[in-house]
């Protein structure tokens, strides 16, 4: 497992050691990683592979059963709300009742936030052509996410924290959201956690990617370094059961032959010089390391 | 907190608005009965009882795990719930004591004391109920907390009417001290029912607030 050391630095926005989290069907097992200052990372893994509660714990709404997890350098668990203010977080859902206004909404925030930006606010329901009279119930999905990332980037964020905020968007508007979150990483005091089952979203603005599956962190890794060191091998099906283990993340047999997904491509090059694995793709990856053989 | 107040009452604006038509009804009920000041009290209940479907909106819209992402904590999200409910409880007061006065007017009647007083009384009663449900709400959901207001509001009618049976009968007779305390609470009830109706308040207060902390969201 990548990044296995832990090491708490200001570098990081985030930095989680070691989490587990028992629920009667499902295990957060002993996860670690770090959010990188200044850098967007995905977190990426199918539905009920533990982002959600992931993300649960790093916002301390949930107890956890073990591990430790700083954000902006402070225990996640004893916060200062100076501190909290400065954190923009999107859930699965708009969480605004349905009988609000837009306008209710910012009159909300002003007396909660105390960083709350209304002039800001009211740009970005300009901008995203959010109506400010009409009750979020006759919002669509679109605009409900629209809006409350709109609260989430006015009041002055440095940390965006953000659960599957284009999933069930059309990719107009997983578009247009993903650019806003480009423009917000522009400033390198700012980082997000996005986590996401749209691969293709995390391939376009990530900076790092980490890889949950079934409540373990497969990896946590720069993106680049990613794609260069995976490749996919096609070969013949016989020839599965000459490479080294160690190398294969996956296997994918068909009735023409085999697909290896090939990890530390540098080393397994020196070592087996006939092979040449091609480059490939996040979700390839990801691909063959939940569903292939191993 | 201010704003989660602030949340609570635009979400009540529809009910609200309810409450000033039944107001208007309950005035022409008042003033065609024997007893016009009867169901001045039953506005403070049930404006004090949508303290509990504030609870049932917060829980559709998955709002608490949203909040508490924000610059507030875990206790400062039920303090604005139970200001909220106080606030409420106060404002059904208030509008009961002008439809008294209204009434009053209207049926060129001599107000009295005793109907503000009883005001306070059905304020005081309100207050003590929805401090017994509030941590049950809390614990369990509005939804499965229903039984146990059912529970709550029979169970007090049942033990009077046992107990009122049981004294017809004879089967059980008052001892001499409970007589005493009884007549002596009685008689400082102006001083004993406020400072009763704050323990109990801050009771139900606390208790809500460790279950809360204590809550997976």
């Amino acid at each position: 497992m990548l990044n296995k050391e832990y090491k708490a630095t200001v570098k990081d926005a985030i930095a989680i050691r070691n989490l587990s989290k028992r629920y009667k069907d499902f295990t957060l097992d002993n996860i670690s990683f770090n959010v990188p200052k200044g850098t967007i990372m995905g977190f990426v893994g199918e539905n009920g592979a533990g982002k959600t509660t992931t993300i649960k714990a790093i916002l301390n709404l949930i107890h956890t059963d073990g591990g430790e997890i700083s954000v902006l350098g402070y225990d996640s668990k004893s916060m200062p709300l100076g501190v909290k203010s400065q954190i923009g977080v999107v859930l699965d859902g708009s969480n605004i009742h349905d009988n609000l206004t837009a306008r209710d909404t910012n009159l909300i925030m002003k007396n909660i936030y105390p960083n709350w930006d209304e002039s800001c606010f009211m740009r970005y329901l300009d901008r995203f052509k959010l109506p400010e009279k009409k009750i979020i119930k006759e919002f669509s999905r679109g605009m409900k996410m629209k809006l409350t990332i709109s609260i989430a980037l006015s009041h002055n964020s440095k940390l965006l924290i953000l659960d599957e905020p284009t999933s069930g968007l059309d990719p107009m508007v997983r578009d247009e959201i993903l650019d806003i979150f480009l423009e917000f990483i522009q400033d390198e005091e700012h980082t997000i956690l996005l986590s996401s089952h749209i691969i293709s979203d995390i391939e376009k603005i990530a900076d790092y990617v980490t890889f949950i599956h079934d409540g373990r962190i497969i990896f946590s890794e720069s993106k680049d370094i990613l794609i260069y060191q995976y490749g996919l091998l096609h070969c013949r099906k016989e020839e599965v059961d000459n490479i080294d283990k160690a190398y294969v993340a996956g296997i994918r047999e068909n009735s023409f032959g085999a697909e290896v997904m090939i990890r530390n491509r540098d080393e397994f090059l020196r070592r087996y010089r006939g092979y040449n694995p091609e480059r490939t793709s996040l979700e390839e990856i990801m691909l063959f390391i939940s569903r292939g053989r191993r | 907190m201010k704003g989660l107040i602030i949340k609570d009452f635009i979400n009540l604006k529809k009910s609200l608005k309810m409450f000033l038509i039944i107001s208007v009804f309950y005035f022409f009920m008042a003033i065609n009965t024997d007893n016009p000041y009867f169901f001045t009290s039953m506005l403070t209940v049930l404006l004090a009882i949508t303290t509990v479907s504030l609870f049932a909106y917060d829980d559709m819209a998955k709002w608490d795990v949203f909040a508490l992402t924000m610059p507030l904590d875990r206790r400062k999200i039920i303090q604005a719930r139970y200001l909220t409910m106080l606030l409420l409880t106060l404002s059904g007061a208030a509008l009961s004591a002008v439809l008294t006065v209204i009434i009053s007017l209207y049926l060129k009647n001599d107000l009295s004391a005793e109907e503000f007083i009883n005001i306070g009384y059905g304020s005081s009663a309100i207050i003590v109920i929805l401090s017994t449900i509030i941590p049950f709400v809390i614990k369990m959901g509005v939804e499965r907390a229903r039984l146990i207001f059912v529970v709550l509001y029979i169970l007090p009618f049942m033990l009077i009417i046992m107990v009122k049976k049981m004294l017809d009968k004879q089967e059980l007779a008052f001892p001499d001290w409970l007589k005493n305390l009884t007549g002596y609470v009685m008689k400082n009830l102006y001083i004993i029912l406020p400072l009763a109706v704050l323990l109990v308040l801050l009771v139900s207060y606390s208790i809500s607030v460790s279950i809360y902390k204590k809550k997976d969201l």
